[in-house]
């Protein structure tokens, strides 16, 4: 069985929506937020692979950060406050302001347009199943009920690990290759999947959002549920979740 | 390292609320709860105040970050509880470094013993047995109850797990449904031989509960939220409860845009940092004793003050005492409580240690 906090992180998705992006001119790869998430360093290998020479962090201390990360990498930062003006100079970041000519990429980057190919996909696993009663109440608040009898699935993530503590009652995710709904308010490191009478196996991997090609929930669907900027979605999810190269 | 935001992380707070919530609690004892990297405040810190304080218990949710910290030198006095597991845990690392283990059903007791069944068992893997008394979470349900104790008691005939506590989590959805869950935990109990119920250590609440009913705290409540002074929410303010905010979330006005009246200011902070949308009523932020409006957007964070200047500090969430808005406000401002936001606050923002001893 893999990891009970899972983020895996599609390079060769990176890679090809970086190089799509270029084909209409360079574009500076935004990595502000630990490339939302994805991982500065494996998006700075994703730029390289794919033709695009700079990055972008819109702070200074994540552009110093950056170009930590990423020795030799040309990074460009977005709003550089006066007083630390000689700083980045010295680590040879230039502000955006000098660079007119560029656009900053993100959106289509990481597939949170909709269109492009999203590059993160969230995982858990299943850490044991019971019964429920119908009437039971789930989780704090008691804010759900069963509305029959059936059985109930403890998913080991929750929002301490990025996931927003509303998602309860409002999105569903992928177990089994069925969406099956989150129930009850999620708590900080697990939530509660109502399984009507399904059989499921502990330890059975579950999908929050992932690769919608392969039939898994996308991370625009997942964030418009929540009424989030997708960007946030990734970039909220905690270290503690594994990050694993796909 | 982050020099333009940053998060003040109080000792001398976190010790004066869990003097508050113990004079308050006791003779029950207190557990601190530290999973999450102590709820983003930095878990070597907290745990390091709260064992100088005398704290002998320490919640850390996962066996590997209990793991840690027995290796990083706590004494085995100081007792390590853990309580998520995967399905396929392998139980044996836990159990020799004494990290003491929830446990909600027979199968998991069974995998508890087949992974800890070594050259080590000398050191038994000590168990607590969690009832589900209405959360629906982990636990056992009522009806698969009794077949668990029997099969921990024969275990612990067999030396080979030490039953050691029972525990349970409540949903305070209502008092009344509190008071219900509180009454199976009793029952619950009962299935325990009484020889060795009196040795196990019984644990229901966390902060909320503890604090408000006497009735909910056995021998030992779970002190997360309190400790870190987040209070409930809904109104209801840290000093109301005689708790003092211990995280503090400041910032460093970047830019100046728009003129006059209308000018706001730039902070370098956003929910990609880990914030939550809030473009709502109700959210400030306050700098020089003043309060002002903020908005917040993916990367920065507006603050609606026009006489604020490039590098003053604002204060997003602080103290009452400072007349800074706390983490309650902005909890009940955006729809949430205060754990989830300290909770998501990134970890590239530095956590600076203030312990005035």
């Amino acid at each position: 069985m893999g990891p009970v906090r899972e983020a895996r992180v599609f390079v060769d998705a990176l890679t090809r929506n970086i190089a799509a992006t270029q084909a209409s001119g360079p574009v500076l790869v935004d990595v502000s937020a630990d490339g939302y998430g994805h991982g500065t360093v494996r998006v700075a290998a994703a730029a390289r692979a794919a033709g695009a020479r700079s990055l972008f962090a819109a702070t200074v201390d994540d552009a110093l950060r950056t170009a930590a990360l990423v020795p030799g990498a040309d990074v460009v930062v977005g709003r550089v406050a006066p007083g630390r003006i000689d700083e980045i100079r010295a680590a040879g970041i230039s502000p955006l302001s000098e660079r007119p000519d560029e656009r900053v990429g993100r959106d289509a980057l990481y597939g949170f347009d909709g269109v492009s190919a999203p590059a993160l996909s969230l995982r858990s696993r299943v850490l044991s199943t019971k019964a429920i009663r119908e009437g039971d109440g789930v989780s704090y608040g008691y804010t759900y009920r069963a509305p029959r009898d059936g059985r109930t699935a403890l998913v080991g993530v929750g929002y301490g690990d990025g996931v927003h503590r509303h998602a309860g009652n409002t999105v569903s995710v992928l177990i089994d290759g069925e969406r099956l709904p989150v129930v009850g308010r999620v708590a900080m490191n697990v939530f509660v999947v109502f399984l009507d009478d399904r059989a499921v196996a502990d330890g059975a991997p579950v999908v929050l959002f992932g690769d919608p090609d392969a039939g898994e929930p996308s991370v625009v669907d997942w964030a418009a549920a929540l009424q989030v900027d997708p960007a946030a979605v990734t970039a909220g999810i905690a270290p503690r979740v594994e990050r694993i190269g796909a | 390292m982050s020099v333009d935001v940053w998060a003040e992380v109080d000792l001398d707070a976190y010790r004066a609320n869990l003097l508050r919530v113990r004079s308050r609690v006791a003779p029950a004892e207190i557990m601190v709860v530290v999973k999450n990297d102590a709820y983003g405040h930095g878990i070597r810190p907290i745990v390091g105040a709260a064992v100088a304080e005398g704290v002998r218990f320490v919640g850390v949710l996962d066996p590997g970050v209990g793991i840690e910290l027995r290796a990083s030198g706590l004494p085995e006095s100081v007792r390590l509880f853990a309580w998520l597991f995967a399905a396929d845990e392998n139980y044996g690392p836990a159990a020799a470094a004494r990290v003491e283990l929830g446990v909600s059903s027979v199968e998991q007791l069974r995998r508890i013993v087949s992974t800890t069944d070594g050259p080590r068992r000398d050191v038994l893997p000590r168990i607590h047995a969690k009832i589900d008394t209405g959360l629906g979470r982990a636990g056992a349900r009522a009806e698969d109850w009794p077949a668990l104790v029997r099969a921990i008691e024969a275990e612990a005939r067999a030396g080979r797990v030490e039953f050691v506590g029972l525990w349970t989590h409540i949903a305070e959805a209502s008092d009344e449904e509190d008071s219900v869950s509180i009454a199976a935990f009793e029952r619950a109990a009962l299935e325990v031989a009484p020889e060795r119920r009196a040795d196990l250590v019984h644990h229901l609440a966390a902060s909320a509960a503890s604090f408000s009913r006497a009735d909910s705290r056995f021998d030992l409540v779970r002190v997360g939220a309190f400790g870190y002074g987040i209070a409930p929410g809904g109104g209801v303010s840290p000093a109301s409860l005689g708790l003092i905010p211990v995280m503090s979330l400041h910032a460093r006005v970047v830019a100046v845009e728009g003129e006059g009246d209308d000018a706001v200011a730039v902070l370098p902070i956003g929910t990609a940092d880990g914030l939550l949308p809030g473009d709502v009523e109700g959210l400030e932020a306050a700098s020089g004793g003043r309060r002002a409006v903020v908005s917040i957007g993916l990367t920065e964070t507006l603050v609606r003050d026009a006489d604020l200047r490039v590098g003053d500090v604002v204060t997003l969430f602080g103290r009452e005492d400072r007349g800074e808005a706390t983490l309650q406000e902005w909890a009940d401002a955006l729809g949430t409580i205060g754990e989830e936001i300290v909770v998501r606050l990134s970890s590239r923002i530095e956590r600076r240690v203030i312990d005035g001893g």
